[in-house]
């Protein structure tokens, strides 16, 4: 037995240092090609505009003007729906939009604690849809592959998924990426959008032709564990907390068990008007114009609560 | 918990530690130790199937008693109670929504119209499996080659020990039992053989099957777009597919089994270097095959009351096979059209030509002649496995009259496949089979040690890189 274990051990060790190798080698050689990156770790569309967002993020939080800020964070339904230019000019203050692609409360949470650690912030906006009650791959990769966080930080969204190989392969080759010399490469979806600044994505994508094209469905949304946790953070920090549950075409949420000061925005009502599947690019995401309608239609609303 | 996640990269080494370092004082704990972790296993799928699997497992248990009894009426109704209780189990699960929508299509065809009820539950994993161990166990008592076991924990492991219960091998008694009865002690040479087993598996499932089945999905479900060569690719695709996915899962099962101090009953032995049908089946899915043949097919009579009833009984087993695999029509005409292979060899009587020997047995390379049969046997064996890979009958069809349809009409608009790419991935199953095709035993084992490490460790990286969550492996759905 005492073999064995040894012999297992050592072929363990070893396949560790040939794997760190391994790693080192491939991150190494995107310096000359991204061949062999792209043949062993695949091509990592950036999924909204991360890789943009997060750096322009820390130009925006570092400045240190009288200018209330506000951050809106979320999943997609917020970075292609909400135009922070436009709640500027409206609010006279200084918006940046933190959502990303399918991101979940879970990262929501871990965002939004990075951000209060470098920023000085008065107003969250918290886009809400059912997605991101779950948990998935997606969120947690966009912000290892493409942000400019931190190890620690890309550790916390790593954990908040469920681990499996694949993701930690990726978080392993991108963290020694980070460390060691290699070039920068953006890898731009061109369904994505087009990045406008403050975290905005502009869609290229046309708006729905019918207004029955989605079946009509209830959902009933409750607050869970990570909804309380960010609103505790906020209270802590003086900050103050707008829940705005994303409009969805065709369907409708019931809301359940949501406590009045979370201030919460229910825009039900904006995708069942007549008409406004013509704002929509598909079910929950907006045209670049829709995007704009939408976001003038929210300001009347998040006014009552600044 | 699947063999190609992180729960069992987990799981192994914790229940391995336990078994040799805290419970290896008693076979009693051991054994113990062996059930607990196997309903765990099982559970972290379903509780509450694992519930099933308990209460299966028990019913046969207690059949074993009375099927034991000298008085032969008694002993007879109940083996045929607890065969009842096996299929009746697999029939409610895995037959009745068949049966009922092929009934209401029957009486709609004499115009009754029915709107039958149909279950809409999952199948319990490894249902056919774990039967079919109960199931052997009942007979084998009945025919005395077994004696009922008294110590219920012992028979509870011989049902549920981990690494068969979801996809098998699918034990007898009289082979695994008496290795739960026996004291085990910890053997570095099987447990080394079990680790390059793990590894070997690993491998054909993680890197292997997985990567095929994207462009094998990818074919059979738009076989109208693709062209005639894209399509043979496609079809020759998920005969390794399958192969590496299957095995794959047997040598994981066998290797983990061998960490434990088990012997389980090989599964595959390199089949698609067969040379006929005949020897294809001795090669290919061993466990199931041999057991329908001890039970069903000798029973029936096998081949020695004349030539129409070994034709009759062949026909059996093949179809009952091909329906063991799953409640539909194109798993059926799998089966007969490999019992249309097996047939003219049973008549002419050369289906036990190949029987005690490999290809070029004793030589590097096989004859002209072996090539030829080699490649007529895999042929046979990838067009058969169109109809067990399509969704339905009419693909199936739909599928082997496109590869006509497009070579005929031309593949201007069709799309084609880098043939190249696949043979990335079949390649090394080839080489593999056939470097150890002489003895299973010394499955990737080089007399090079610098070789043998080097191998081990690209295997190894290759599974690192390749292995995701959530690929179940194709057997589970059996």
């Amino acid at each position: 037995m005492r073999t064995f274990i040894r012999q297992i051990s050592s072929y363990l060790l070893l396949l560790a240092v040939v794997y760190a190798l391994f790693v080192i080698g491939v991150a190494y050689s995107t310096n000359y090609t991204r061949k062999l990156e792209s043949g062993i770790y695949g091509i990592n569309f950036q999924w909204g505009s991360t890789y943009q967002r997060s750096r322009e993020f820390t130009e925006w939080a570092a400045k240190t003007d009288a200018t209330p800020k506000g951050l809106i964070i979320g999943p997609s339904t917020a970075y292609r729906n909400i135009e922070p230019h436009i709640l500027d000019s409206a609010t006279n203050f200084n918006w940046f939009n933190l959502a990303s692609s399918a991101q979940t409360l879970d990262n929501s949470y871990s965002l939004l604690k990075y951000a209060v650690a470098n920023a000085r912030l008065s107003y969250v906006i918290l886009d809400v849809y059912e997605g991101a009650f779950g948990e998935n791959y997606e969120s947690s990769m966009d912000w290892i592959i493409n942000s400019n966080l931190s190890f620690n930080k890309k550790y916390e969204l790593f954990s908040n998924a469920t681990p499996d190989v694949k993701m930690i392969n990726q978080f392993l080759y991108r963290s020694v990426k980070s460390a060691i010399r290699h070039k920068d490469h953006l890898n731009n979806d061109p369904s994505n959008g087009s990045y406008a600044g403050k975290g905005f994505v502009c869609s290229n994508n046309d708006g729905v032709l019918k207004s029955n094209t989605y079946p009509a469905r209830t959902y009933v949304m409750q607050p869970n564990a990570t909804i309380f946790k960010i609103a505790a953070l906020c209270r802590s920090n003086n900050i103050k907390l707008i829940v705005n549950i994303a409009p969805v075409l065709s369907k409708r949420n019931v809301m359940k068990g949501w406590p009045a000061s979370y201030n919460i925005i229910n825009n039900d009502s904006l995708a069942a008007q007549p008409g406004a599947y013509t704002m929509f690019s598909d079910s929950h995401h907006m045209t670049c114009d829709g995007a704009k309608v939408y976001t003038h239609y929210l300001i009347s609303k998040v006014k009552a609560f600044l | 918990v699947l063999f190609n996640s992180l729960e069992f990269l987990i799981f192994l080494p914790i229940v391995f530690a336990l078994y040799w370092f805290v419970f290896n004082r008693s076979l009693k704990w051991q054994n113990g130790l062996v059930l607990v972790a196997s309903y765990f296993f099982y559970g972290w799928w379903s509780w509450k199937f694992m519930i099933l699997l308990m209460a299966s497992t028990l019913l046969d248990y207690t059949y074993g008693f009375w099927v034991a009894s000298p008085n032969r009426t008694k002993a007879r109704f109940f083996m045929w109670l607890g065969v009842i209780n096996n299929l009746g189990m697999l029939g409610i699960f895995k037959y009745y929504n068949f049966f009922a929508t092929e009934l209401q299509h029957a009486l709609g065809g004499v115009g009754i119209q029915v709107t039958p009820v149909l279950l809409k539950i999952a199948l319990p994993v490894g249902i056919s499996f774990y039967t079919f161990h109960g199931m052997s166990y009942v007979f084998d008592i009945y025919r005395g080659h077994q004696k009922p076991i008294k110590n219920f924990i012992e028979y509870a492991v011989f049902v549920c020990f981990f690494p068969l219960l979801v996809a098998g091998p699918i034990e007898r008694a009289s082979h695994l039992l008496p290795q739960v009865q026996r004291a085990r002690k910890f053997d570095y040479a099987k447990a080394v053989e079990g680790c390059r087993l793990i590894l070997w598996g690993m491998f054909k499932k993680v890197v292997i099957a997985d990567s095929l089945s994207i462009v094998v999905d990818r074919i059979f479900n738009n076989y109208h777009d693709y062209s005639t060569s894209a399509l043979i690719a496609g079809a020759i695709a998920f005969s390794f597919q399958i192969y590496g996915d299957f095995s794959g899962y047997s040598d994981i099962a066998l290797g983990t089994a061998k960490l434990f101090g088990f012997e389980l009953l090989s599964n595959f032995k390199f089949p698609y270097l067969s040379r006929d049908i005949a020897e294809f089946w001795r090669r290919w899915h061993i466990s199931l095959s041999s057991w329908f043949r001890d039970y069903l097919y000798i029973p029936l009579g096998g081949s020695r009351d004349g030539k129409s009833k070994a034709i009759r009984n062949t026909f059996i087993i093949f179809l009952v096979s091909g329906f063991w695999h799953g409640a539909s029509w194109n798993f059926i005409v799998w089966g007969g059209i490999h019992a249309c292979g097996f047939l003219p060899l049973l008549l002419i009587g050369q289906n036990r030509k190949n029987v005690s020997s490999v290809v070029a047995q004793d030589a590097k390379f096989p004859s002209f002649k072996e090539v030829y049969q080699m490649l007529g046997t895999f042929t046979f064996v990838t067009f058969a496995w169109i109809f067990f890979r399509a969704n339905s009958l009419t693909n199936a069809v739909g599928f082997i009259r496109q590869i006509g349809l497009s070579a005929v009409a031309g593949s201007k608009h069709l799309q084609n496949i880098p043939i190249g790419n696949l043979l990335v991935y079949i390649l090394p199953i080839i080489a593999g089979d056939w470097l150890f095709r002489r003895n299973e035993r010394q499955l990737i084992f080089f007399k090079n040690r610098y070789l043998r490490i080097a191998v081990y460790l690209v295997l190894a990286m290759c599974v690192i890189m390749k292995l995701k969550a959530n690929n179940s492996f194709i057997y589970f759905q059996f």
